[in-house]
């Protein structure tokens, strides 16, 4: 264990190439010798301020540290949950390709399917990665690890665990509308 | 086998190590010799063992003169924690440096309290990088968003006001800590040998801080920033070369989105980088060297006694940190600086625009020299001045031969009192 207090310091070799005293050029000793040790220390006053201060600086410590640890928190955004989003136009996505559009906390990709709309969630169920629609196959497919899911948003195959969650879209006029199932 | 051997005579028979008379003294006793020599060839044979190994090994392998090394580790017996332990055993050239600088002591004499302001100075630079980074987080540095970023981290993010105050005050209780500690040190003529490059590396990071101050401040992009910006970039271009300086300095030829980009890169990027480099440097000297006495005070017997650095004078130094971060706290919280307004580059310059307090110096000269060509005059003159201000340690003879130089001393009042005379004229006329 380290030792605190008293202890003989490891024989001092000679400084590195002569003495300490370089501070100036035909230095004379001078002053008071050097302080003897802890001859003369109270100990049991000198623990008790190592407590004091201890714990004073402790509550400094604590308390410059938790403004800080405050800030870096990045602030919540808040998202505004609605019902039904209106979501863009119907010219925006032509037959047989999916277009993805930010609904609440999710990202819902819209199929058209010969002017059917289909709306499911895009992101992925295994690591997040948003899927596309691939008309060929007729599948969603995720670029990231291969999964694939059918237009319902059920899972074809892939290392996901759960579908995609179904959203409704449906054409007002022209404007796409989005709402949960 | 017996090549290289020490005793190339011996054949290859093991020297036995008890002369064979107790067993031929014994002759006519055959039967006697035979226990005799067992049993003594018994004893024997323990001691034996080990010369007549080495006499084997001495006779049939290679011959290894005897070597006198040191110890593997000097420091073996030592005292230190376990951790102390496995670095020892490893860094043991080390340690001799270690021990020098425990070393170290403080003199303590009626002028020891100003030992406190080069500490204080690390003390406001290390606040300056935490809040530095903690800033950096959320302040977008492009001429869109800056201003924007910078009102929401006082706004939206919690105690954000609070890391930008600090931030900002910070910075001007480090400037002036370097201004008391480099004119302390000029004083008590520190510099002189063998401290000349402390003198010189100080001086650099004088530069450098103040560069610091200059870029920082087009950071919030409000429009203090923008036209003391642009004010302090214009100084430069009557000297000859200055209108290139100045172009690479804005990244064209008015302060722009591409200014605010190349001082963010200065800011946070290449002035840490020279600082932390001269500083090591700095620092490195200062615990090489030792703490200078005023000259004479030794022999007079003015010195009190020392105070070991490690960990006495450390310690005395966090209480004078400590009482910096409360006066830091209380001009954060109570004289917070305002937001302004977001910088226009088609809006007149406001009035009364001047720079921070530590160029008011030079801003008052460049005023007073109004007439034809003046303004580099003024430049002229400010850099012989800060070049011979560097290169003071090397002119002072006297000093270095530990004598007083008066002659040093007027030259510092004179430099001092035109930088808080001329502060103070600008005060006077625009207040703060």
């Amino acid at each position: 264990m380290a030792q605190t207090g008293n202890f003989k310091s490891p024989a001092r070799l000679g400084t590195l190439g002569g003495s300490a005293e370089v501070s100036s050029s035909g230095a004379v000793s001078g002053g008071k010798p050097r302080e003897s040790g802890l001859k003369g220390v109270d100990f049991e006053r000198r623990s008790f301020l190592h407590k004091v201060v201890g714990g004073v600086g402790a509550i400094v410590a604590a308390s410059t540290l938790y403004p800080v640890v405050k800030f870096i928190i990045p602030p919540v955004k808040e998202v505004k949950v609605v019902n039904e989003l209106k979501a863009g136009k119907a010219s925006e996505i032509p037959d047989g390709s999916g277009k993805i559009y930010q609904f609440n906390e999710d990202k819902v990709i819209v199929v058209n399917k010969a002017g059917a709309l289909t709306a499911v969630s895009a992101v992925c169920t295994h690591l997040g990665c948003l899927v596309h629609w691939d008309n060929g196959v007729g599948q969603f497919l995720c670029p990231c690890h291969g999964a694939k899911y059918k237009l319902t948003g059920e899972i074809i195959s892939g290392p996901q665990p759960k579908p995609l969650k179904l959203y409704k879209a449906k054409i007002d006029g022209d404007t796409i509308v989005i709402t949960k199932a | 086998m017996a090549e290289n051997t020490q005793n190339p005579a011996a054949g290859s028979a093991p020297a036995k190590p008890k002369p064979p008379a107790p067993a031929a003294a014994k002759p006519a006793a055959p039967a006697a010799a035979k226990p005799a020599a067992p049993a003594a060839a018994k004893p024997a044979a323990p001691a034996a063992a080990k010369p007549a190994a080495k006499a084997e090994s001495s006779t049939s392998g290679v011959y290894k003169p005897p070597v006198e090394r040191p110890a593997a580790n000097p420091y073996k017996e030592s005292k230190v924690g376990v951790v102390g332990e496995w670095l020892q055993e490893r860094f043991y050239v080390v340690t001799p440096i270690i021990d020098y600088l425990k070393k170290k002591e403080v003199p303590k004499h009626r002028l020891s309290f100003w030992y406190y302001f080069g500490g204080l100075g690390l003390f406001f630079f290390m606040i300056q990088i935490v809040t530095g980074l903690l800033l950096l987080q959320y302040y977008k540095p492009t001429e869109a968003e800056a201003f924007a970023s910078f009102v929401f981290i006082q706004k939206t993010i919690p105690f954000g006001w609070l890391i930008r105050q600090v931030h900002a005050w910070s910075a001007n209780l480090m400037i002036m800590m370097l201004f008391i500690h480099m004119f302390s040190t000029f004083f008590m003529k520190s510099y002189r040998k063998p401290r000349e490059l402390m003198w010189v590396s100080g001086f650099i990071l004088l530069a450098l801080s103040l560069g610091f101050g200059f870029t920082g401040y087009l950071l919030p992009w409000n429009e203090l920033a923008f036209f003391a910006t642009q004010v302090g970039t214009e100084v430069p271009k009557v000297a000859p070369g200055g209108a290139f300086m100045v172009d690479i300095l804005r990244g064209g030829p008015e302060v722009s989105g591409e200014t605010l980009t190349r001082m963010f890169s200065l800011h946070v990027v290449l002035l840490p980088g020279l600082v932390l480099l001269f500083l090591s440097a700095h620092l490195t000297l200062v615990q090489i060297l030792g703490t200078s006495t005023p000259i004479g005070y030794k022999e007079a017997g003015l010195v009190k006694g020392y105070d070991k650095f490690f960990p006495t004078f450390l310690a005395k130094d966090g209480i004078g940190w400590m009482i910096g971060f409360a006066l830091l706290i209380y001009l954060a919280v109570m004289f917070p600086w305002g937001l302004g307004a977001k910088a226009d580059a088609l809006a007149s310059a406001p009035n009364g625009i001047k720079p921070e307090w530590y160029f008011w110096a030079q801003f008052q000269l460049l005023k007073d020299f109004k007439f034809e060509g003046g303004e580099l005059v003024a430049i002229i003159l400010f850099t012989i001045g800060a070049v011979a201000w560097l290169l003071v340690p090397f002119f002072d003879r006297q000093a270095s031969n530990e004598k007083k130089s008066p002659v040093f001393t007027i030259f510092g009042l004179l430099v001092l009192a035109f930088l808080l005379i001329n502060t103070y004229r600008v005060y006077a006329e625009y207040g703060w």
